[in-house]
């Protein structure tokens, strides 16, 4: 009976803390859990027949491996769930003791936390505090079976609030560290995002992908949309078709001439890669990461987690003189594409300066009815030839990787830079969202007065697409593969409203909590005066982080700890006010006599102030002594010893 | 608080001093130390701190300061549920040797109310309850006693695991619990001093019953209530005792050495039996024991003090019960 009492909030916590998972997990999970638990439910109610300990072993054992075989017998995060699953589908059925229902509810915990790991924003946050509160409101209900849920509730909710200070003071305190701890790091998501290598398509697919890139956040004013290109991996070597990364190397400093710098903060989204965006181009680099001789952050460690970091960029720059390891920006493959091959040659000819190629290659592409295209046919052997003179159609690394081709064939150094362009703005929080699908590529040139200059042969056949983004270039039919607010009428203003409030909340969540890394508390910890690099940084922390739990602690207690019998101690309070206004008229009470023998003798003595001394002290046994008198009572006491004021004889 | 406080230097429990009642839990008093569970919990807590290092997941470390926190949280609470509870005082009535002494214990509780609270002592089953804020609780422990004499069940154990069951709060109060045990009867014949012999079932019938009236005396302190004279008194004639029938000429004298009884416990114990015979019986008896004497008398006065001279003969060890209410007044 007593089990049945805590089956149904029981299984209410693992619902709950199981929930995100249920769409992860193999479905025949699933339905052994909901099977399981339909069944102790009604077999509880129904009095029906319950598995023994053989039973028990045998389901156990059969789960196990069921789950480890779903998996493949691959040891990882995903079978540990699912076990954990199994596991939890089948606890319900024997939860006759105490110290089952305890494990269960520790099972559920745990549960919480593996959640965790596949995602975390700001819902799985709401989900994890509402879950704890579930379960520990179950916890509570096990160890006080007679309350009812809704004390238990609000109790587990105190306790949270409570807990709440020093979950704050560890969350910012605790020492984060850089690398792995075990060497694992096994997060199984598979992120999108800009790869090392650029081939005809890989842009284009992220256009799909809804996800957030990163938000940066401006100091001052956000430049315009022809300003933000945000720079992430150069592409140096071309096989013919497609573009890698090759060597970059560390740089010190960064001689860019003068220009006007701007200020912002970048949170980035996890994507298991190394490199960091930052606008074009970054003067300054994050502690976490170097800047290449290519102008890009290259991070020490891959990227595993949302980071937060400050960079200032300058959007107008001269990146000086032509360094002799960038003379890799004029190799190509020797075969290949001899339509292209002779189209460059002829305007390397033609044109006497590099400026002039650059403008007769856009103009090439604005006047040949090249179209912006997300789905473009495929490209045969000789691609850049197929792309520039049949197919004509394609998405930004199309363009760039022919741009960029053909300005090695007419020798100026080109390479091909990849990232992100333009954003979207917040107006509630003053932001850029940067999605996925702002993915860019775009090329560089070497001009001889200008160092590295910018050109994007997309904005020549779509400039649109810089515009005002990707949805503006696309021709209509393409478009209608997406589900865009546009289709929503004229809800779209008020969803777009909701949608902003609700990144805007998110933003700040990841600011201050889910992006806060080992840099972050670095520089937290440097403003109040803490060098985390020095042997005195951990004991500093230490003593920072038990100092302010003390407090809290303190805090706690006093509130918790008054003593119980104020009541009385106001009363016995005046009552030694009270004799000490006797005392100064020589009427001292003896150590150990009692207020009604001291009232008596005291009365005798003073006949003048028998009356006041017999009602206060009468009022005085009855407060302590009696434990009885109301409100009135202590009232009437209190005031009668302040009024008392006796005069001595003269 | 004492969070961790292993005794090690302390001198054992024996040479601690009784506590005086009302005795109100404080802080000196609470102990508090993880369960087994709280310690499991413990465990997962650092799991999960592996964990979120590991993946550096901010939201892990979150929970796991979250739940931290309220495992610390949770230890305040324990705590409050048994500061201030205040025994007031505790009482049993005498029983006979093998039956259940019953301890009374009278709790008084202040703001807050508890919640979930063991009460034990030494050998009875816990009782688990909640307590009101604010009223005076009764909690009846029951409690085997086995041997006569002055029954101390040991100290009173005091515990709490509420809120979460991940701690444990207790408290040990060594008070002077005190049941007084009366021999346990053992059946027999009515033997007396001066006929030396059996009184046996035959000759028992000769010994007048309570019917047989035989006059009126004047009352006596410790006269039954039912052989009152009612109807005399109505009439105003003043406060009479009915007089009945007891064995004719004497009083019967229950002798400790007159039994032929192979130790002394159960000589106790027949006249434990005899003096409830007698006292059935309406007999007037006295009682000797080697060193003490009670006079003849009757009532239930009488029969009390003769069975506590049972209860407590050759036990020098135990103060007795009024002895020790004598000190404690002397102590306040």
């Amino acid at each position: 009976m007593k089990a049945t009492k805590h089956l149904l909030p029981i299984l209410g916590a693992i619902l709950l803390a199981v929930s995100p998972h249920l769409f992860r997990l193999p479905s025949w999970i699933v339905i052994w859990c909901l099977a399981f638990w339909a069944y102790v439910l009604a077999a509880s109610k129904n009095n029906w027949y319950r598995p023994g300990r053989t039973m028990l072993v045998v389901l156990t054992i059969g789960g196990f491996i069921g789950g480890l075989a779903t998996y493949g017998f691959r040891l990882n995060l995903d079978t540990g769930v699912g076990l954990l699953a199994v596991m939890l589908g089948l606890k319900p059925l024997e939860m006759n003791t105490h110290r089952d229902r305890m494990v269960t509810l520790f099972l559920v915990y745990f549960l919480v936390i593996t959640n965790l790991l596949y995602s975390n924003n700001l819902v799985m946050s709401l989900f994890m505090f509402t879950s704890v509160l579930l379960a520990t409101a179950v916890l509570i209900r096990i160890n006080h079976p007679s309350g009812s849920f809704a004390a238990n509730l609000r109790l587990s909710g105190v306790i949270m609030v409570q807990a709440l200070p020093m979950m704050i003071v560890l969350f910012f305190l605790f020492p984060r560290i850089q690398g792995t701890l075990l060497g694992m790091s096994g997060q199984s998501i598979a992120r999108t995002g800009i790869d090392d290598r650029l081939s005809p398509g890989s842009i284009s697919q992220l256009v799909l992908s809804d996800e957030i890139a990163f938000r940066a956040e401006f100091k001052n004013k956000i430049p315009g949309p022809d300003r933000l290109y945000w720079r992430g991996i150069v592409f140096k070597h071309f096989d013919g078709r497609t573009w890698s990364r090759g060597q970059t190397l560390p740089v010190r400093q960064v001689a860019l001439s003068a220009g006007s710098t701007v200020g912002y903060t970048l949170t980035l989204e996890p994507q298991g890669e190394k490199w960091l965006f930052a606008l074009d181009m970054p003067i300054t680099s994050p502690p976490m990461a170097r800047m290449q001789n290519d102008h890009t952050l290259m991070a020490y460690r891959e990227l595993k987690a949302r980071i937060r970091y400050d960079v200032v960029s300058q959007t107008t720059y001269n990146t000086g003189d032509f360094k002799s390891e960038e003379r890799t920006a004029l190799i190509l493959p020797a075969q290949g594409n001899p339509k292209s091959t002779a189209l460059a040659r002829s305007w390397a000819d033609t044109f006497d300066s590099p400026e002039k190629i650059v403008n007769q290659a856009l103009e090439f592409f604005r006047q040949n009815d090249f179209v912006y295209s997300l789905n473009p046919p495929m490209l045969k052997e000789d691609a850049i030839d197929d792309f520039l003179f049949k197919a004509r159609k394609g998405y930004c690394e199309h363009y760039a990787s022919a741009f960029a081709f053909l300005m090695r064939k007419a020798k100026i150094p080109a390479r091909i830079v990849g990232g992100y362009q333009g954003g979207e703005l917040n107006p509630y929080g003053n932001y850029l969202i940067v999605r996925q699908s702002d993915a860019h590529a775009w090329v560089e040139v070497w001009l001889s007065t200008r160092g590295w200059v910018r050109i994007d042969p997309t904005s020549a056949v779509a400039p649109e697409r810089i515009e005002q983004g990707f949805e503006a270039a696309l021709p209509a039919e393409e478009l209608e593969r997406f589900l865009l607010l546009k289709h929503f009428g004229p809800l779209q203003s008020h969803l777009k409203k909701i949608i902003f409030r609700w990144d805007a909340a998110n933003n700040y969540w990841n600011q201050w909590v889910l992006g806060y890394s080992y840099w972050r508390q670095r520089e937290l910890l440097a403003k109040i005066g803490v060098n985390i690099g020095s042997w005195k940084g951990p004991v500093k922390l230490i003593l920072l982080a038990f100092g302010l739990i003390s407090f809290f602690a303190f805090l706690i207690s006093r509130r918790f700890f008054k003593r119980p019998d104020a009541k009385t101690d106001d009363v016995q309070q005046f009552y030694v006010k009270f004799c000490a206004k006797l005392t100064r008229v020589g009427l001292t009470r003896k150590p150990g006599q009692g207020p009604v023998d001291f009232a008596k003798r005291a009365g005798d003595l003073r006949r003048d102030l028998k009356v006041n001394i017999c009602e206060i002290s009468e009022l005085y046994v009855l407060l302590r002594y009696a434990r009885g008198g109301d409100a009135n009572a202590l009232k009437k006491f209190k005031e009668r010893v302040k009024e008392f004021d006796p005069k001595p004889i003269i | 608080m004492k969070l961790l406080s292993f005794k090690l230097f302390s001198k054992g429990p024996t040479s601690k001093p009784f506590i005086t009642l009302p005795f109100t839990l404080n802080r000196k008093s609470i102990y508090i130390l993880p369960t087994r569970h709280g310690w499991v919990f413990i465990l997962i807590l650092l799991a999960m701190l592996i964990g979120s290092v590991n993946y550096k997941n901010n939201l892990g470390f979150l929970l796991t300061f979250l739940l931290g926190g309220m495992v610390f949280v949770s230890i305040f609470h324990s705590y409050r549920n048994l500061l201030g509870m205040q025994i007031l005082t505790v009482a049993a009535q005498p029983v006979f040797a093998g039956d259940r002494a019953v301890f009374k214990f009278s709790i008084r509780i202040k703001e807050p109310a508890r919640a979930a609270v063991a009460i034990s002592l030494p050998n009875a089953e816990k009782i688990v309850q909640d307590f009101d804020a604010n009223t005076d609780n009764w909690i009846r422990i029951p409690v085997a006693a086995n041997q006569r004499g002055i029954f101390r069940p040991g100290s009173l154990l005091i515990v709490t695991q509420y809120p979460l069951g991940l701690f444990r709060a207790w408290s040990t109060i060594r008070l002077d619990a005190q049941c007084l045990v009366y021999p346990r009867p053992l059946p027999g014949p009515l033997t007396t001093a001066d006929d030396a012999g059996a009184v046996n079932g035959e000759e028992g019938r000769d010994i007048p019953g309570a019917e047989d009236f035989q006059g009126l005396k004047s009352y006596q302190q410790g006269d039954p209530l039912g052989h009152i004279a009612w109807k005399a008194l109505s009439r105003g004639q003043g406060l009479f005792t009915k007089m009945f029938v007891a064995q004719a000429g004497s009083t019967a004298i229950l002798d400790f050495d007159a039994l032929y009884e192979p130790n002394t416990e159960r000589k106790l114990s027949r006249l434990c039996d005899m003096i409830l015979q007698a006292c059935s019986q309406n007999l007037v008896f006295g009682l000797q024991l080697p060193g003490k004497v009670i006079d003849p008398n009757r009532g239930e006065v009488h029969r009390q003090k003769c069975l506590k001279a049972l209860a407590l003969y050759a036990r020098p060890d135990t103060i007795t019960l009024n002895e020790h209410k004598q000190n404690k007044k002397n102590v306040l």
